[in-house]
C-alpha cells in the first residue's frame, strides 16, 4: 500500500482538494508522501502503520479541514499564561504540533503572567503583524461564525467579494460588521449631544444678521409675498413684464381691468387731453376711436396689423386732421422704426409726455419729434406682439393690444390696489415720454416704458441675493429724490442717461430688476441691491 | 486528563460540558479529536442541526479540567458537504488583513484610554488620524496631550474652533458618563 495512495485516497475520500495553499500545511503534506525523511518520521510512521491516531487519520483530516476553514477568520487564542490574543488566523503547522500563526494580532486580555500596567490609562501596544504561538503555549482557539460547510463557504466568498468594494459599513466598522446583520433604522447616539452652536461656526461671515423681511417691510411696506385674490395673479404676474404662460381666464380679467383703467387713465378724451399739445389735440379723439374699435379686436395683433388697423381706422374717421396726422406720423415713424409701429404709440407717448415732469427729452418732443421720442423710448422689437409698456401711454389705442396689460397703464392705476401689470403683457417698449411715477401725487402715468424696458429680464436671471457686488439695483426706497437717477452699467461705468425716466419710487415695480442688461441698470448705492427681487424670483 | 488515552471518550458527536483549567466553561459537540496534537475540536451549542456557520473551539485536551458527558448526537460535520476553496480563503485573509490595518490606524499607540475615547468620539464626525500621540484632525488641527481645549493647535481659525467645540463636548460627555457610572 503506497503511502501516497493511501494519503490520496484518504484525502479524496474526505472531499479535500489535493492542493493546500498554506505553506506549512503544504510542506507537511508533501513531506507526508516522502517516507523516510527524517523530519517527518512521525508522519511516516503514522502513515505506514495506519495508526488511526496518526496524521492521516480521519480525525486528523477533520482537524486539518476545520483549521483550514479558519484561515482569514478572526480568532481568539488563549495561551498558557492565560493571555488572550485576537488576530487573523493565518497558518498552522498541522503536520507537527499545531503551533499557529496569527496576523495583525493584539493582546486583548493580559494573562496572569503579564503585568497589567497602567490599569487606568493602559498603554496599548500596536498589533503585531505576525504572531507565532508555539504549540506548547497554545491552549485553545475560539472562532465565531465559521463557515464549515460548502454553503457557508460560498456565502462567505460572496460576502467577501461584496466587501471588496469596501462599502462604508466595512470601512467604518471593521470588526463589528456582521455581513448579514439586520438593518436597523439609524437613531442618533445619545452621546451625540445637540450642538447648535456648531452650526453657527461658519455662518458668521455672510449671514450678518440680515433680515430680508424686515428690509422689505421697511422698503415697501410689504412683508412677504402677497397673493392676488386669484391665486394665479401673484406679484410676479402682477409686476412682471414678462409674459409667463397664458391663462386665458386671468387674461380676460386683466383685459377688462385694463380697459377700465385705460378709460380711467385716459378718461374721456376730453378730460385728459385738454393739456395736450396741439398736435395731439386731435389725437386723443382718434385714439379714442381707435381704441374703441380696437378693443373689439383680438388680443394679439402684429404691430403691423394694428398699424394697419389704426391707419385704416384713421382713414375711416372723419377726422381728416387726425388721419393726416396719423399719416404723417406714420411716415415719420416708419422712417424711424424698422418695425411698423402703431401710430397710437406715438400718440400715447405724446399723451404721456404731457404730464411728464422730469423728462427732458420727452418734454421737448411733444410737437416735434414723436418719432424721436418713440425711437428713444421704445425698444425695437420686431415681435409680432403688440408693444407693451410703451403703450402704457397708449392705453387707448392699445386697448386692443391694451388687452395686454402694460405696466405703464397699470401704473396709472397704481393708486388702485390691484396691480394691472399683466402677465400677458406685451413686450415692453420703452417710452421715453412716459411720465415718471410719483406715488404720492395724483395718479400719473409713471415711467412705465422705462421701467419695463429696464426691468425686462430673462427668466433665467440669476437670483438677486448673490449680486451684492453688482451695481444693479432695484433700489426702491422711500423718499428717493426725484432726480434723474444715475445709471451705471454693470461695470459701474456711467451710461448714457436713458431717454426715459425711471423714478425709483415706484413700489409697484419693486420686484423688477435689471440684470445683465447693458443699459438701464440702475444703481442705487444707498440700498442693498436687489432685495426685492426675491419677491419675483422666489415667489 | 491524559489526552492520549483512548479516543473513545471523545467520539465524534458527543455532547460535552467542559471546564478548562482557566475557568472557562462551555458546552459543545465534538467534531473531532486529534490524538497526536491532542486537540479536541468542538462546535459550540448543543443543537445538532448543522448550520453553515458555527462557533468552533479548538482546545488542547490537556487543559480540560473536568467535563461531563451530556449525550451523544450525530456527526455534526457532513462529510459530503465539506469543501474548501483555497483561493477564496486566501482572499478572505487578505481582506481581513487589509481591514485590520485600517483599524490599526485608528488606535493610538502609547496613548491613554481617555485619549483613545476622545479620538473615537472625534472620528464620528471629523476625519482624524493618529500621529504618535497627537490627534490630527482634518490634517490640519493637532490635538496633543492632555487633549484639552488648550491643546488644540493649528488649522484655520474656523477649523480650530470647531475642533475645540467638539472636544469640549466630548469631554463633557465622558465626564458625565464616568460620573454616572
Amino acid at each position: 500500500m503506497n503511502p501516497q495512495q493511501v494519503a490520496q485516497s484518504r484525502s479524496s475520500a474526505n472531499g479535500f482538494t489535493r492542493r493546500r495553499g498554506e505553506k506549512e500545511m503544504g510542506n507537511r503534506l508533501e513531506n507526508k508522501f516522502q517516507p523516510g525523511k527524517s523530519n517527518n518520521r512521525m508522519t511516516t510512521a503514522g502513515v505506514q502503520t495506519g495508526n488511526k491516531g496518526g496524521i492521516d487519520s480521519p480525525s486528523h483530516d477533520r482537524l486539518v479541514y476545520l483549521t483550514t476553514c479558519l484561515i482569514g477568520h478572526q480568532v481568539e487564542v488563549q495561551v498558557i499564561d492565560g493571555s488572550l490574543f485576537t488576530g487573523i488566523f493565518h497558518a498552522t503547522n498541522a503536520e507537527k504540533d499545531f503551533g499557529i500563526i496569527l496576523k495583525m494580532a493584539h493582546l486583548t486580555k493580559p494573562g496572569s503572567s503579564r503585568e497589567q500596567k497602567n490599569i487606568s490609562g493602559s498603554v496599548q501596544k500596536p498589533p503585531s503583524k505576525t504572531l507565532i504561538i508555539p504549540a506548547k503555549e497554545l491552549v485553545q482557539i475560539v472562532a465565531k461564525s465559521v463557515p464549515v460547510t460548502r454553503d457557508g463557504l460560498m456565502n462567505d466568498l460572496q460576502n467577501d467579494q461584496l466587501h471588496d468594494i469596501m462599502i462604508d459599513s466595512s470601512i467604518s466598522q471593521s470588526r463589528h460588521v456582521d455581513l448579514e446583520r439586520e438593518l436597523k433604522p439609524w437613531v442618533p447616539d445619545d452621546d451625540i449631544a445637540e450642538c447648535p452652536e456648531l452650526d453657527n461656526t461658519f455662518d458668521r461671515h455672510w449671514n450678518r444678521g440680515w433680515d430680508q423681511f424686515e428690509a422689505n417691510a421697511a422698503l415697501f411696506g410689504e412683508r412677504g409675498i402677497h397673493f392676488h385674490d386669484k391665486f394665479d395673479l401673484d406679484e410676479e404676474t402682477k409686476y412682471s413684464s414678462v409674459f409667463r404662460g397664458v391663462d386665458d381666464s386671468g387674461y380676460d380679467e386683466d383685459e377688462d381691468i385694463l380697459d377700465s383703467q385705460n378709460s380711467q387713465t385716459f378718461g374721456d378724451a376730453s378730460d385728459s387731453l385738454p393739456n395736450k399739445s396741439q398736435l395731439t389735440s386731435s389725437f386723443p379723439t382718434s385714439v379714442e376711436v381707435q381704441s374703441s374699435r380696437l378693443s373689439t379686436t383680438d388680443d394679439f395683433h402684429p404691430s403691423g396689423a394694428l398699424d394697419g388697423a389704426s391707419i385704416t381706422e384713421n382713414n375711416q374717421t372723419n377726422q381728416q386732421q387726425a388721419g393726416s396726422n396719423h399719416t404723417n406720423q406714420d411716415t415719420e415713424k416708419h422712417m424711424v422704426y424698422d418695425q411698423k409701429h402703431t401710430s397710437q404709440s406715438k400718440e400715447s407717448s405724446l399723451l404721456a409726455n404731457k404730464e411728464s415732469t422730469d423728462k427732458g427729452p420727452s418734454t421737448t418732443v411733444t410737437a416735434s419729434a414723436p418719432t424721436k421720442v418713440s425711437s428713444k423710448a421704445q425698444e425695437k422689437t420686431c415681435s409680432g406682439e403688440v408693444s407693451s409698456t410703451s403703450e402704457s401711454g397708449n392705453a387707448a389705442p392699445t386697448a386692443a393690444s391694451g388687452s395686454r396689460l402694460s405696466p405703464s397703464s397699470s401704473i396709472g392705476s397704481l393708486t388702485s390696489e390691484k396691480s394691472t401689470l399683466n402677465p400677458n403683457a406685451k413686450e415692453f417698449r420703452l417710452n421715453p415720454n412716459a411720465k415718471s411715477f410719483v406715488p404720492s401725487s395724483a395718479p400719473l402715468r409713471p415711467a412705465s416704458p422705462v421701467s419695463d424696458a429696464s426691468f425686462y429680464y430673462p427668466a433665467n436671471v440669476a437670483p438677486a441675493p448673490h449680486m451684492h457686488g453688482m451695481p444693479v439695483g432695484i433700489g426702491m426706497g422711500p423718499a428717493f429724490p426725484s432726480h434723474q437717477p444715475v445709471i451705471y452699467g454693470p461695470q459701474g461705468t456711467p451710461l448714457q442717461p436713458p431717454p426715459t425716466y425711471f423714478h425709483p419710487n415706484n413700489p409697484q415695480y419693486g420686484q423688477q430688476m435689471l440684470l445683465g442688461q447693458p443699459r438701464q441698470v440702475v444703481y442705487m448705492p444707498t440700498y442693498p441691491p436687489v432685495r426685492k427681487l426675491n419677491l419675483i424670483l422666489f415667489k | 486528563m491524559d489526552g492520549t488515552s483512548s479516543g473513545d471518550e471523545f467520539a465524534v458527536g458527543c455532547l460535552l460540558s467542559i471546564k478548562t483549567t482557566f475557568g472557562d466553561e462551555f458546552e459543545g459537540q465534538i467534531i473531532t479529536y486529534d490524538r497526536p496534537s491532542n486537540i479536541i475540536v468542538l462546535q459550540e451549542g448543543l443543537k445538532s442541526n448543522p448550520q453553515s456557520r458555527r462557533n468552533i473551539r479548538l482546545l488542547k485536551a490537556n487543559y480540560i479540567k473536568e467535563f461531563s458527558f451530556l449525550g451523544q448526537s450525530e456527526d455534526p460535520l457532513d462529510l459530503k458537504n465539506c469543501y474548501l476553496d483555497l483561493n477564496s480563503l486566501q482572499s478572505k485573509e487578505d481582506a481581513a488583513v487589509r481591514q485590520a490595518e485600517i483599524d490599526v490606524e485608528r488606535i493610538g499607540v502609547g496613548v491613554t484610554a481617555e485619549a483613545q475615547s476622545i479620538f473615537d468620539a472625534l472620528s464620528k464626525t471629523l476625519p482624524v488620524r493618529w500621529d504618535k500621540t497627537v490627534i490630527v484632525v482634518m490634517n490640519e488641527v493637532r490635538v496633543s496631550s492632555p487633549y484639552l481645549a488648550e491643546s488644540v493647535t493649528g488649522g484655520t481659525p474656523a477649523a480650530n474652533e470647531r475642533v475645540r467645540k467638539v472636544l469640549e463636548l466630548e469631554r463633557r460627555r465622558l465626564q458625565t458618563r464616568g460620573g454616572g457610572q
